[in-house]
């Protein structure tokens, strides 16, 4: 099989994987990939799955923004503008033909059909909430007496001065504040469990963050996720500001080892 | 040719700002299926730019930045802040605000056009 599968690489292209789908999905020619010199989408069949895939040069260096977001969004207009199910695959991925593309397909068929199974009918959100610098920190000297007291010795030296003591200071504010955002993170999965099917929280992507997560929702209930969202940024204004994105396809959700 | 770099680092005091592209962007980079080894063979290696998925780890970079945050801090005008109000009023503000967060949407909105994306084909009939 595996021969079979390089026998056409030689033209120098191949195939760029953007998703897997139900194979009962088509493609409108006004779909859109990633621009040229990367090809138009397509898609490839096997049996009741399907791939998304774009004709592209093996020279082509992809990673450029738009590139990011073509794929993102064309999977993100899959899931939630067309409705269906989509497994993405890990950005840059390219097969040699489109031959290799069906015989994954067929390997992998019965794996990928019920991951696939799994998000039907669902999307996904992100939930970021990140600490009102001042609410936090003011919290944090609180509650350290250490803090306060390096706070206070540190008061009126220079820059430059008594780094060790800076610190110390800073490592204890940087602890504190990972034990908070542990606990911000597990606050704000308990508030919104009733409004989603799973969650999934993310690594912080800022030193401030207080909590990111994912939730996988079901369509019909989108407007009950958001909504909750709203009240609960309302109850956490002075702590922390909440900011959403979404729906998404299920970026979170998918099983990475799927046919692994 | 741009490559999608986050600024190291960045200030305590500088969180907030708006959707960075670069943020967005470092949500999809780790995401998705990995296509398995053993059709490796016809895997083909596209060449990725640098992409710098930034994750945040303390370093004496981030101890010295909270101590500065916090040195600056005037207790003074927040010494009955420190932890969240559970029962905080101004609810006008805060929807506004909450609002304007919800309709930040990122890709797949409602306003896209539905003849760009792929879609099912016996479904609608069946529905």
């Amino acid at each position: 099989m595996a021969t079979s599968s390089t026998m056409d690489t030689g033209s120098g292209t191949g195939q760029l994987l953007y998703g897997l789908v139900p194979a009962d999905v088509e493609v409108t020619p006004q779909a859109r990939g990633l621009s040229d010199p990367v090809g138009p989408v397509g898609m490839i069949r096997h049996g009741e799955v399907a791939a998304l895939v774009s004709e592209t040069p093996l020279d082509v260096r992809l990673g450029r923004p738009e590139d990011l977001l073509a794929y993102r969004e064309l999977l993100d207009g899959v899931a939630v503008t067309g409705d269906v199910p989509v497994l993405p695959v890990r950005f840059g991925t390219v097969l040699g033909s489109t031959t290799a593309v069906s015989e994954l397909l067929a390997v992998r068929h019965d794996e990928y059909k019920a991951a696939l199974a799994e998000l039907e009918g669902r999307v996904e959100y992100v939930v970021r909430a990140r600490y009102v610098e001042r609410a936090l920190l003011a919290g944090v000297l609180a509650e350290e007496p250490e803090a306060a007291d390096l706070r206070d010795q540190l008061r009126g030296l220079p820059e430059d001065a008594a780094v060790e003591l800076r610190i110390r200071l800073g490592e204890i504010v940087a602890q504190a504040v990972e034990a908070h955002r542990a606990a911000d993170t597990e606050r704000l999965v308990e508030a919104l469990g009733p409004y989603c099917l799973a969650d999934a929280p993310l690594p912080a992507h800022h030193e401030q963050d207080a909590a990111r997560v994912a939730f996988l929702v079901e369509r019909g209930r989108r407007t009950a996720f958001t909504d909750a969202v709203r009240d609960l940024a309302e109850t956490w204004r002075d702590w922390a500001t909440m900011r959403t994105i979404g729906p998404t396809a299920a970026w979170d959700f998918v099983p990475v080892t799927v046919g692994r | 040719m741009t490559d999608i770099v986050r600024r190291s680092g960045g200030s305590p005091g500088g969180g907030g700002g708006g959707s960075d592209l670069a943020e967005v962007v470092g949500m999809i980079l780790d995401k998705g299926v990995v296509i398995d080894a053993h059709l490796a063979v016809s895997l083909v290696g596209i060449r990725l730019l640098t992409v710098d998925a930034r994750v945040v780890v303390a370093s004496v970079d981030t101890y010295l930045r909270f101590a500065e945050a916090t040195n600056r801090l005037d207790l003074s005008a927040s010494r009955d802040k420190g932890l969240p109000d559970l029962v905080s009023g101004g609810k006008a503000g805060l929807m506004e605000k909450a609002g304007d967060a919800l309709g930040e949407i990122v890709g797949g909105g409602g306003g896209r056009d539905r003849d760009r994306v792929p879609r099912r084909r016996r479904r609608e009939e069946e529905d």
